[in-house]
């Protein structure tokens, strides 16, 4: 289980996390979700230690340290795989550092995505270097997937794809927490959606629970951040209004 | 053992073994400005007699210290330039992506990072200040040796090390 309480995080003097607490357990698929500056990515980054941060975040009750470290693995847009390296090369580095290695994972993963295990990734596409990122993410044998914003510049089939195998490849007690703006695309993949608004916790619904109100996930979000839905047509008529005055 | 494990992954070892090479190389031309400035001090030993060369009489060759001046400076600037490269080896994780995450949520981490980031850097500071001692004691040994005994103030630690 990995919990989070009462975790702040300050950028100068601005909040971007405040006071959040959290519980995920093992073989949820969680969705998060927020606009931008909600503090998606600054969550991630203060439950893998990257940040300093107040409050306590645990894996099983112990704090996370080099010990624990392992039994979580990050995918991020920005990428954290070394670009002057071969995915081969990679796969070593991994062998050699995570003992939980998945070798069979990654190459099945590296099959199915027709990625050149021999080229270096500077020289891969963007939406090469997402998949890579997630691959490697995957394979690690982490029981904790923290993923922000994978398929960053992916084209929909291949993030389709990806969702797909995916859902076919994670064992029971493997936990992904997702970060996406891509509420439809995830709708129907996540177990669980915990919406962040200002660095709090807004809501924290599974999908169960949707199921059984009946309501989309985007409709959901809609509603828990008080979407207007005619803020667009407000505006446009405002500015059609203005260029129409003398 | 293959330098690559030693250096930031996806750096290129045959080329940060060539820097270490040439700030070897610089050293030691460098170092150059000794034998120039001993030849000369030494050719200022003699005259001419009758058209003959011989040594001047009393005459004292300048101080080891003063001859070997800053020919050694190469070998301490390319040591000191191994902080630059430490810092530039960290930098790495910062170019193309940000691989400093993955080093920094390892279990052997901060000693992989430290490791691959530093060991290069502080072997080639000792490489330097070891070439630099080298340099030191074979300029001292030409300046010994190759100086007629007459001519020589006296020697010893202190003459070696210009105190």
């Amino acid at each position: 289980m990995l919990e989070l309480q009462s975790v702040t995080k300050s950028y100068g003097g601005s909040k971007a996390l405040d006071g959040l607490s959290l519980s995920v357990g093992p073989g949820e698929i969680v969705g998060i979700f927020g606009e931008n500056g909600a503090g998606k990515t600054t969550l991630m980054k203060c439950i893998l230690g990257l940040v300093p941060h107040g409050g306590q975040v645990t894996l099983d009750g112990a704090p996370i340290t080099r010990k624990n470290v392992e039994r979580l693995a990050f995918a991020t847009c920005e990428h954290s795989f070394f670009p002057n390296l071969t995915p081969a090369a990679h796969a070593a580095f991994c062998r050699e550092q995570y003992p939980r290695f998945r070798e069979k994972r990654f190459r099945a993963l590296m099959d199915f995505f027709q990625l050149p295990e021999g080229r270096a990734l500077r020289g891969f596409s963007t939406g090469q270097k997402n998949q890579f990122e997630v691959i490697l993410a995957l394979s690690q044998g982490a029981d904790y997937i923290l993923m922000d914003e994978p398929f960053a510049g992916n084209d929909v089939f291949n993030r389709e794809d990806f969702y797909k195998v995916l859902l076919g490849i994670l064992e029971p007690g493997e936990t992904v927490l997702l970060s996406t703006h891509l509420l439809e695309e995830v709708g129907g993949f996540i177990s669980r959606a915990v919406l962040l608004r200002r660095g709090r916790l807004l809501d924290d619904v599974s999908a169960m629970d949707l199921d059984e109100r009946g309501e989309k996930l985007l409709d959901y979000v809609k509603r828990s951040y008080s979407y207007q839905a005619d803020r667009v047509s407000r505006a446009l008529s405002e500015l059609t209004g203005e260029e129409g005055e003398p | 053992m293959r330098l690559a494990r030693w250096i930031p992954l996806g750096c290129d070892a045959r080329r940060e073994r060539n820097w270490i090479l040439y700030g070897a190389l610089a050293g030691a031309l460098v170092n150059l400005r000794f034998v120039l400035a001993y030849l000369s001090a030494r050719g200022d030993l003699y005259g001419y007699h009758g058209g003959v060369r011989e040594l001047l009489p009393g005459a004292v060759i300048a101080p080891f210290s003063e001859l070997l001046g800053w020919g050694l400076l190469g070998c301490y600037a390319a040591a000191a330039a191994m902080a630059a490269l430490a810092v530039w080896h960290y930098a790495v994780h910062f170019r193309g992506s940000r691989s400093i995450y993955r080093m920094r949520l390892l279990r052997t981490h901060p000693w992989e990072l430290l490791r691959r980031c530093l060991a290069l850097p502080l072997l080639g500071a000792a490489v330097f200040l070891a070439e630099a001692l080298a340099l030191r004691l074979l300029d001292y040994l030409i300046y010994a040796l190759a100086t007629p005994q007459a001519c020589l103030p006296p020697l010893g630690w202190d003459a070696l090390w210009g105190l």
